[in-house]
């Protein structure tokens, strides 16, 4: 895995949350009421896969990458 | 000067975007007929509305067959009519409204619609609009006129045709 | 190696007070701004509703004139002493506009937080954009015209700088730093006109007494025909660090310095004859010259949009250098950590959007859905509010050191700041483009109402109300903790290199730029004409339908509303029993009503 420095990891985060706010009004375009609750649950689910990517670039770095850093 | 390809397509991508943009305005103005306000409204004096012959008394005139005037007073911090008695408009009809200030600069919004204009001292802005369902729709001021700008409001109604009748009318 | 302050410790003293002043103006703009987001949404409700328009005046003034501009003075001293590499030519003029702007602008915010005290004779609750025949304090204009005349002094002192320069360089190429201040200059010489008419001629004889009654219509258009261009007045030093700076912290450099310039002559041209477009709504304005103020804002896309590809390229060059690779995995390679480059590409890409909302406000007819509700402020808090402001306090992070000769106190609490405005503002902006879909108007203390309710197609008002307040506390953070680590960085030892300070050559370099674009006279012309094409036949009919005074006496914002509810109560009450209507909303009118009255 490509190693994400913890200042990416930050900014990502902060990008999750336009996302998971507008998918619900996106949804709404196409008819369907998604309740709050979805929003909370997609944030979270953005969320655990960005963290993950980050754990996983932190135990299994890159050969190259871990010799350079 | 010396013009990166790739920045000569986002150009042409940029003007294409303006000019599409300007045309829908155009489409909308002659094609769709959308009237925006304008000058056609013309002047009166704010300090003598009460002798103007429509502005003395304010309110929905017939001017033909479903074809209303309405005149609207915005004054801090009311509408007259809109807010001790309601604008009333029969439905199915096309209606012009004429707003005028008699103080500061006010707002007029028809909530939830595009019947907006502003209320500008000396002028008069004339609006015309197509009424269908009867209903009711908040009435608003959208421009800080005072200290009690908040608490301007009011409410249009539009009357179903079998319960319009002659007292709703100035005229 | 020696930094700005080493090279000119003098002209460094005047950039530190500029950027000292806009950060006090900052920090109290925003603690009002997060009392009306708590108030406006009904979460905390600390002052009477009748204070919250003398907090939205102040917060009006403070941040979108006193933070921005003053900012720009800073950088615009930085810029010009820094790429003509010679002192300016004389600081006591340079302390003499910072003087006069700083005098004015604290006239104009003890008149409005006067407003504040009723025992103080003194309000001048008429907002920032102070339409008349809503009267203010004679101080407040006074004040205001102090500050446009400091500013004025700025731009002379910036071209003399360019005088001497030129003198002995009389071949060279104006670099590019200097050439966007002295172009930002003159568009702003040409569109302050307006509004120092209609202060110096109509506003302040009339808060004097001097003269009876004002046209209302002409000073709204002459304060519009000023009120675009202050637009790009702000916008154009986050233009100046986006396209010097931000390719550099980037790793890079920038992609083309004459399209740089093209961009910066195009705002000169089409920034002024456009303010109309302000007043699509207002009566007393023919349909063609709307139509005509349309077209040219349609075209001020343009230099933005360039600005994007130019930009976006520029990074992505910066991001190739440091070893990036693929369509999009070079983003991975830019160095986030840097508060500096974070922000300003955060920034960049909120500007996006905003742009993209004002696309919708510059349509002439879909303009009617959504004019003077809250997607205004919501579209403008993404360009002044982020775009600009944030490209601010991020350059700060760059810029204190090389002025100060100190390091940043912390970058990632940096980094934690520019993210946290990020997310607050995603909250705050979405909730109000949403909520003026709804018809939710701006500018208002308590946007609840008892005759009707605003009907929502997804989520609700209480959702959108709970986004803006949630928006507008971190907000509020956020400048708290730039201003805490602004102070602490001040309050640092001085170390021998703070920070990188070079900026590299661009890609293309300005000997392939056209020798046209330097002509600062021709593009001056130019923009005149078009103002004058743009502005002489409404000016004109204006003036002849209500006269050049006009016909509207004064309705001072006193410190009682106490007539004024009086006269509508009797209104009411008179208008009651002869008609036939809702007793109850009546009653809860006057209520209402009532309620102001302190």
């Amino acid at each position: 895995m490509r190693r994400m420095s913890p200042a990416l990891f930050l900014v990502l985060v902060a990008f999750t949350v336009p996302v998971a706010v507008e998918l619900r009004t996106v949804a709404g375009f196409f008819g369907v009421d998604l309740p709050f609750v979805a929003v909370v649950i997609v944030e979270l689910l953005l969320l655990a896969a960005i963290t993950a990517v980050y754990v996983l670039g932190r135990i299994y770095p890159d050969d190259d990458e871990a010799s350079t850093t | 000067m010396e013009i990166h390809k790739y920045e000569k397509v986002w150009l042409a991508g940029a003007l294409l975007l303006i000019v599409g943009l300007i045309a829908t305005v155009s489409y909308g103005a002659v094609g769709a007929g959308i009237e925006m306000v304008g000058d056609e409204g013309g002047q009166v004096d704010p300090a003598s509305l009460d002798e103007h012959p429509k502005f003395g008394e304010p309110g929905t005139y017939q001017t033909g067959e479903d074809e209303y005037d309405v005149y609207v007073i915005a004054q801090q911090f009311s509408f007259e009519p809109g807010t001790s008695e309601p604008i009333r408009v029969p439905a199915d009809s096309t209606v012009t409204l004429h707003v005028t200030s008699a103080d500061v600069i006010h707002g007029f919004e028809v909530v939830g619609t595009n019947a907006n204009t502003m209320a500008v001292p000396g002028q008069v802005a004339t609006i015309t609009i197509e009424v269908d369902e009867p209903g009711e729709y908040g009435l608003l001021c959208n421009e800080y006129c005072g200290s009690a700008h908040h608490a301007m409001e009011g409410s249009l109604e539009v009357v179903p045709q079998s319960e319009w009748n002659e007292s709703m009318v100035v005229n | 190696m020696a930094t700005f302050v080493d090279r000119f410790p003098e002209e460094a003293k005047v950039v530190q007070a500029s950027f000292a002043v806009a950060f006090i103006a900052l920090g109290i703009g925003a603690l009002f701004g997060v009392v009306q987001a708590l108030h406006r949404t009904d979460f905390l409700r600390i002052i009477d509703s009748v204070d919250y328009y003398t907090l939205l005046t102040a917060h009006g003034v403070l941040l979108a004139l006193v933070f921005t501009i003053f900012f720009l003075v800073g950088l615009f001293t930085w810029a010009v002493a820094r790429s003509f590499d010679r002192p300016l030519p004389d600081i006591r003029l340079t302390w003499a506009w910072f003087g006069l702007m700083t005098t004015g602008a604290t006239l104009a915010a003890v008149a409005i937080l006067a407003g504040l005290f009723p025992e103080i004779p003194m309000s001048a609750d008429v907002l920032y954009t102070f339409y008349a025949p809503l009267q203010a304090h004679p101080i407040f204009y006074i004040g205001l015209a102090m500050f446009i005349i400091g500013t004025w002094m700025a731009g002379a002192d910036w071209f003399l700088a360019y005088r001497e320069w030129r003198g002995e360089n009389p071949d060279d190429r104006i670099p590019l730093q200097a050439f966007m201040v002295l172009t930002t200059m003159i568009m702003w010489f040409v569109s302050t006109i307006g509004v120092a008419v209609s202060v110096v001629f109509f506003l302040i004889p009339w808060s004097l007494g001097l003269i009876e009654t004002v046209n209302p219509l002409l000073t709204r258009t002459l304060f519009w025909y000023f009120g675009h261009p202050v637009v790009y007045f702000w916008l154009m030093p986050a233009y100046l660090l986006w396209y010097t700076v931000l390719p550099k912290l980037a790793g890079g450099r920038l992609f083309s310095d004459p399209l740089a310039r093209v961009v910066f002559v195009l705002f000169v041209l089409l920034s002024t004859p456009v303010g109309i477009h302000h007043q699509y709504l207002d009566p007393g304005i023919a349909e063609g010259f709307k139509f005509i103020a349309m077209t040219n804002t349609m075209f001020l896309l343009l230099p933005s949009l360039l600005t994007a590809f130019t930009v976006v390229a520029s990074v992505e060059h910066g991001a190739r250098q440091r070893g990036g690779e693929g369509y999009l995995r070079w983003l991975g390679a830019l160095p986030w950590r840097d508060p500096a480059f974070t922000g300003m590409a955060l920034a960049g890409l909120m500007f996006a959007a905003g742009g993209f909302s004002g696309m919708i406000n510059a349509g002439m007819n879909i303009n009617y859905l959504i004019h003077n509700t809250l997607w205004v402020p919501g579209h403008f808090h993404m360009t002044v509010g982020t775009a600009v402001a944030l490209t601010m306090m991020a350059g700060t992070y760059w810029l204190l050191p090389q002025l100060t000769g100190k390091t940043v106190y912390s970058r990632p609490i940096g980094l934690l700041q520019v993210v946290l405005w990020f997310v607050g503002m995603v909250f705050m902006s979405n909730a109000m483009h949403r909520g003026g879909l709804l018809g939710i108007p701006r500018r208002t203390a308590e946007p609840q109402y008892q005759n009707f309710d605003f009907a929502t197609a997804v989520g609700s008002v209480g959702e959108i109300q709970a986004q803006i307040a949630l928006g507008g506390v971190l907000l509020f953070l956020s400048v708290v903790i730039f201003l805490f680590n602004v102070a602490a960085t001040w309050a640092q030892d001085r170390v021998d290199t703070p920070v990188d300070d070079r900026i590299p050559e661009p890609l293309s370099s300005s000997s392939g730029a056209p020798l046209v674009l330097d002509n600062l006279a021709l593009w001056t012309a130019i923009a005149v004409v078009l103002v004058v094409l743009a502005y002489t036949l409404p000016l004109a009919s204006i003036v002849t339908d209500g006269g050049l005074l006009g016909n509207s006496p004064a309705f001072p914002v006193s410190i009682s509303v106490q007539p004024v509810v009086d006269a509508a109560l009797s209104t009411l009450e008179s208008a009651a029993p002869g008609v036939p209507i809702d007793v109850h909303s009546t009653d809860a009118a006057v209520d209402r009503l009532t309620e102001v009255i302190r």
